[in-house]
Parts: structure tokens; C-alpha cells; sequence
């Protein structure tokens, strides 16, 4: 029981936290046009597709990434989709950020940012500064990117895209997205900013999508490739092997959690029939004194009722208990999920508590049934003799 | 069925074998004859049957063939719940030792058949459960846990809970047959009192001789069959 809250919030608490920073960096669904040569965004090993790419293999991306037609009509058929919680339009090119004598590889990505954080929990990952800011003068990067060019809130910043414009933004935000690739090399401008260096005009490269779940994520993404041939990439696809690990680790949870049930429905009825051999004598002259044989096996059974009530109530209370007091150990320094990272993340629900109490309650009720049946087919002169 | 001329235990060739195979053979035919009202004394050698006769008498147990008649009822014609409730109806149980059941107080020990009845115990109930408390010499120790009672006392609040239901029959199995011989006296009186006073038929399971002569009648069993039965007022006829 105690094990049965205990477990199922640590499991959610982690699957949340691993999906937060799996996911909360990158939009569920990315819509962009197909590029000739270049893989898709998920497609590519590591993190951030396109994004992580074009850090390390830079040179390869010279061909500048294809434009959306019509974007806007697009991005209004999609936004209309039943599951879609919000669209916002992106224009992405790769190219230099240097402040000083530094200069680092960055992927420019120009934003509307009020939009943007409809699709991205940008609110968790804002180390420092206010991501709003970011428009023509003022431009968001990541801490390690900070790090590596020795900038900090406030700083002044040149970035060069590969059409070989150069703009000076102000640093208005830090953000720390939880993944080494974003960190290091992406910086966000205003969207029109990012046009006019990469010469688009009122074009963009990518539509970021978000579901109004997580897990609608490829059911949106089929649909959006249902009407268009844009190229269309979703979380879930991406990562396969990741969502299988959760699945499988679901699959672990069930079975301790059933193994647990399934050792309490013992504790319960071992109980119960220390507590039939314990009262024999007494249900023997309970049977004297015209007792019915069903009349003893309500007893038990309210007894065994009584049991699974107060299991209940401990185990959820105890269980409660833990998860918030895990939830209070921080490690310093860390962060899980976008937040402050504690010692084991806990997802704790009124839910799980609600569930296991009701199976607590209805294992106690069953494991009692065969204890309270042996009560009452006692025989009476043996019960009273051997008492 | 209040007819008195209907025995209130009547027993037809009551044989009774215990295991199985050939087993123990504890009870070898009793034919026995009980009036409403009688008290009647059993007595015998230890292992000769008297408790088994009393088990198969109290329904408590069924026997091998043979019939028991309580009441005008056949028990091996009643299922599981007809003997309950003729347990629970006609019946009264003392036994060797008190049996009270430690987490209820002596007043709810002796409402106790009256609580496991439909219903519960009614007003007249309580009161003469009360009354009969007082009667016994506990009207001071109702409130009281069966483990603060002296032995004594103990077995006078079981005698109590025998009597709750108004029994006809009251089956006691050495019932003072754990206690000195001047609270076993004092306990034996008040059976006596109770079965004139009330018309109750008692039968009593006895190692005491002294105590078994104050009887009305005497059953003497010996190895499965009563052997002697007899009246106590015209045997001490024939002796005087
Ligand atoms: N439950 C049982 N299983 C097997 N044998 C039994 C059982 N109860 C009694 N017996 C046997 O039946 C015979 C009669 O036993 P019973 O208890 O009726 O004797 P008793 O006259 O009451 O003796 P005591 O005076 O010692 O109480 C004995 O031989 C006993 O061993
Ligand atoms: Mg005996």
C-alpha cells in the first residue's frame, strides 16, 4: 500500500521529469520545408537535429534551409487541428556569434517570443533575464554558449549569419535547456531580425507545433503530413528507444506494484487465520451459544474489512509522507525537469492514493473471505476443547 | 411442543466413533429419557463418554447413527442453521472452565446469546439478565472485564450466560470442576436453586459423588453405555 504510492509516484515522478527534459527543450511536432541534402531535424544522431548539426558539421550547411510556402495559411490549418494547443513560426540559419576575440558557431533562430513560449516550456528553462525581451536588439543564449564567449546579462554580442550579416544584439536572457547542443549554440532573435540577416524577408523556415498532450505528438504529425509535403518530425519518433525504455520501465512498475499487492493480500490473510486460530475457542462457544456459521464469517470478513481500511489509511499516510519528504532533499546545483533537482523527483497524485486505497480495501476484504470461511466451519466441541 | 409430557432429551441407540476406521468407539447405543425440569447428575470414570454424550445432547456435535430428540425437534433432521437456532433457542452450555470472552465486560459476556440471536436483546432480557447478575452475586461487577473476577465469580457469570435465553435445557460439563470444593458447592447450590425456581432442566457432568447424590437422578456411563440410572430419593428410601 505504503510501497503502492510510494512507487507509483516516484515511477511518474521520473517519467515526468525524463519527458520534461526530453521534451520540454523541443516542440512536440517541427514542421519545416524539405531540404535537399540535409536530414531531417530528428533524424540526425544526437540531440536538436538540424540544430546540433550544423554546430559540428557547420561547412556541410552552406546551402541555405528552404523556405515555407505560405506559411501563414499553414500555420492556420494546423493551429485548427483538434489536438494542437499552439503554432509559432521560426526562421532558422546557421552562423557566428563573437564577442571580443571569440568567435563560436551558432544557430540563429528567429522568433515571435511570446509565441514561441506557447510551444517550448521556455518559463522553466530561463536561467537568468526575461525570454519576452527578445526582439531586434535583444537576444536570448544559452549558459554554455554565455560561458564559451565570456558573456553575461547585459552583454553586448555580434552575430554574423552566413549571408554574412552582421548584427549587435544585447544578451536579455540565459536559458539552460537541458541538453549540451542548445546550450552552446543556440541563440533567439526576433523573428524579424533573423529574417532580414538570413534574407528571407517575411519568410521562415520552420513551424514549431505543441499538442495539447504530449503524447499527440505523432497523431498530430501524421495529420499535418496528410495535407502538405513539408516535412514533418515529431518527439516520439525521434525517440523510439527512449519512450520504449519508459514503456518497458512502466511494465517493471506494474509488476512490483502487483507483486506488492499481492504480498499484502498474504499479509492480510495470514493475519486473519493467526486470528481464527487465536479466537477458536472463542468462536466455538460463540457457535455454542447459537452463532450462526454466516454470522461468524461476517465478523471476519468486517474484521479483514477493518484491516484492509486501516492498511489504507497508514500506507497512504506513510506513503504520502515519503514522497513529500523526498521531494524536500534537493541536490544542489542540479536540475531535473527544468527545476531544482531533487533527490529522487516525485509526482504525487490523489489519484494513486484513491486507487491503491481502494485496492487496499478490496484486498483486505478477499484475503479475509477464506480465513473467516475456515472461522466458520469450526467445528465447536474441537474449537472448545483445544482452546 | 410446551407439552410436559414431551422429554425434553430423548436419545435413540446413540452411537457415536470417533477418526476413522474403526477409531474410537465413545458412544455404543444410549437410549436416554430426560423430563422438563429434571436434574439429572452424569458420572462416570474419566474417558467413558460423558462429554461426548453431552455434545451429541447440545447439538454441538453430530452423531455417528442413532437420534437425538431435543424438544420434540430431531437434530439429524435440522441442517447447520436449524441446530443453531435450537442451540440458541433451547440450549444453555457450562463447561469446565468459564470461556468468557475477555473483550467484553461480564454484563455483554452474559448478553452474549442474546446479542448473536436476530435482533439483539430486548428490555425484559437485559433486566432479567441483570436480575439473575444480582442473583449470582455479581451486581457489583458487571462493568468489570472477566479477567478482574476471582474463578469463582467467573464460572457464576458463565452459569449467568447459559441462562440468558431462558433455555429449557441447560448442558453443564463439570462445570465445577475447576474450582475448590466450597466455591464448587456454592456453585452447584445455585444450579439446584435455578432449576427448581425456573423448571429448568439441567444435566450435569459431575466427578464429585457428594455433589452427584445432591442430584435428582444419576446416570452412570462406563465405556460408551449408561449402566446404572437411577432415582436419588427412592435409592435413599431403600438405604434409610
Ligand atoms: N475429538 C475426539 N477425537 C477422538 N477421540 C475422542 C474425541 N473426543 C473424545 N474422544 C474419545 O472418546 C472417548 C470418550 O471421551 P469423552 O471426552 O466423552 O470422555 P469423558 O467421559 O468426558 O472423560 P472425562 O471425564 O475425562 O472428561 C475417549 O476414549 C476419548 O479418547
Ligand atoms: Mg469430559
Amino acid at each position: 500500500m505504503l510501497l503502492v504510492v510510494f512507487l507509483s509516484s516516484l515511477i511518474n515522478g521520473l517519467q515526468i521529469g525524463l519527458i520534461e527534459d526530453m521534451v520540454g527543450s523541443i516542440p512536440h511536432v517541427t514542421v519545416e520545408a524539405a531540404t535537399p541534402g540535409a536530414k531531417p531535424l530528428w533524424q540526425m544522431p544526437g540531440q536538436g537535429g538540424i540544430r546540433g548539426k550544423v554546430v559540428t558539421n557547420l561547412e556541410k550547411m552552406a546551402t541555405q534551409k528552404r523556405k515555407i510556402e505560405q506559411w501563414e495559411r499553414v500555420s492556420q490549418t494546423i493551429q485548427d487541428l483538434p489536438e494542437v494547443a499552439g503554432v509559432a513560426p521560426s526562421a532558422e540559419g546557421s552562423g557566428f556569434v563573437s564577442r571580443g576575440a571569440k568567435n563560436v558557431g551558432a544557430i540563429i533562430i528567429g522568433v515571435v517570443p511570446s509565441e514561441q513560449m506557447k510551444v517550448m516550456s521556455l518559463q522553466n528553462r530561463v536561467v537568468e533575464g526575461d525570454f519576452n525581451a527578445v526582439d531586434a536588439q535583444n537576444a536570448a543564449i544559452g549558459v554554455k554558449l554565455a560561458d564559451d564567449i565570456g558573456a553575461k546579462l547585459g552583454s553586448r554580442i555580434r552575430l554574423v549569419s552566413d549571408q554574412g550579416i552582421i548584427q549587435t544584439f544585447r544578451v536579455a536572457c540565459l536559458f539552460d535547456m537541458g541538453v549540451d547542443q542548445a546550450n552552446e549554440s543556440w541563440v533567439y532573435t526576433g523573428l524579424p531580425a533573423a529574417q532580414a540577416m538570413f534574407k528571407m524577408g517575411k519568410d521562415i523556415t520552420t513551424l514549431d507545433v505543441r499538442g495539447k498532450s504530449l503524447f499527440a505528438a505523432k497523431r498530430i504529425s501524421d495529420q499535418i503530413e496528410s495535407f502538405s509535403s513539408l516535412k514533418v518530425t515529431n518527439w516520439m519518433d525521434s525517440n523510439q528507444a527512449f519512450l520504449d525504455t519508459l514503456r518497458s520501465q512502466n511494465t517493471a512498475a506494474a509488476i512490483i506494484q502487483a507483486m506488492t499487492l499481492l504480498a499484502s493480500a498474504f499479509g492480510v490473510a495470514s493475519v486473519m487465520i493467526v486470528f481464527v486460530v487465536q479466537k477458536a475457542r472463542d468462536i466455538g462457544i460463540l457457535k455454542s451459544m447459537g452463532a450462526t456459521a454466516r454470522q461468524i464469517q461476517k465478523i471476519f470478513v468486517l474484521e479483514g474489512l477493518g484491516v484492509g481500511i486501516g492498511g489504507a489509511i497508514l500506507g497512504s499516510g506513510i506513503g504520502t509522507g515519503l514522497c513529500f519528504l523526498a521531494e524536500n532533499i534537493l541536490v544542489p546545483g542540479e536540475t531535473f525537469g527544468g527545476r531544482p533537482a531533487t533527490i529522487v523527483p516525485m509526482s504525487w497524485d490523489i489519484k494513486y492514493v484513491l486507487m491503491a486505497s481502494a485496492v487496499a480495501v478490496i484486498v483486505g476484504l478477499l484475503s479475509s473471505v477464506v480465513p473467516a470461511r475456515r472461522a466458520s466451519k469450526l467445528d465447536p466441541v474441537e474449537a472448545i476443547r483445544r482452546g | 411442543m410446551d407439552n410436559c409430557n414431551v422429554p425434553v432429551v430423548q436419545t435413540i441407540d446413540l452411537v457415536k466413533r470417533y477418526g476413522d476406521g474403526v477409531g474410537t468407539l465413545a458412544l455404543r447405543g444410549v437410549n436416554f429419557q430426560m423430563k422438563q425440569g429434571e436434574f439429572v447428575a452424569v458420572v462416570g470414570a474419566s474417558g467413558s463418554g460423558k462429554s461426548t454424550m453431552l455434545n451429541m445432547i447440545g447439538a454441538l456435535d453430530r452423531p455417528t447413527s442413532g437420534h437425538v430428540v431435543i424438544d420434540g425437534h430431531i437434530t439429524s433432521r435440522l441442517n447447520d442453521e436449524g441446530l443453531a437456532s435450537l442451540r440458541g433457542d433451547t440450549i444453555g452450555f457450562i463447561f469446565q472452565f468459564h470461556y468468557l470472552l475477555n473483550e467484553f465486560t461480564v454484563l455483554e459476556n452474559a448478553l452474549m446469546p442474546l446479542s448473536v440471536r436476530k435482533g439483539g436483546p430486548t428490555r425484559d432480557e437485559l433486566a432479567w439478565v441483570k436480575e439473575l447478575l444480582g442473583r449470582v452475586g455479581l451486581a457489583d461487577r458487571m462493568k468489570c472485564r472477566p479477567t478482574q473476577l476471582s474463578g469463582g465469580q467467573q464460572q457464576r457469570a458463565a452459569i449467568v450466560r447459559a441462562l440468558a435465553n431462558r433455555p429449557k435445557l441447560i448442558l453443564a460439563d463439570e462445570p465445577t470442576g475447576n474450582l475448590d470444593s466450597q466455591n464448587g458447592a456454592l456453585v452447584f447450590d445455585m444450579l439446584r436453586e435455578l432449576n427448581s425456581q425456573f423448571g429448568i432442566a439441567f444435566m450435569l457432568v459431575t466427578h464429585d459423588d457428594r455433589l452427584a447424590q445432591e442430584a435428582e437422578r444419576i446416570v452412570m456411563v462406563e465405556d460408551g453405555h449408561i449402566v446404572a440410572d437411577y432415582d436419588v430419593a427412592k435409592v435413599e428410601e431403600q438405604i434409610v
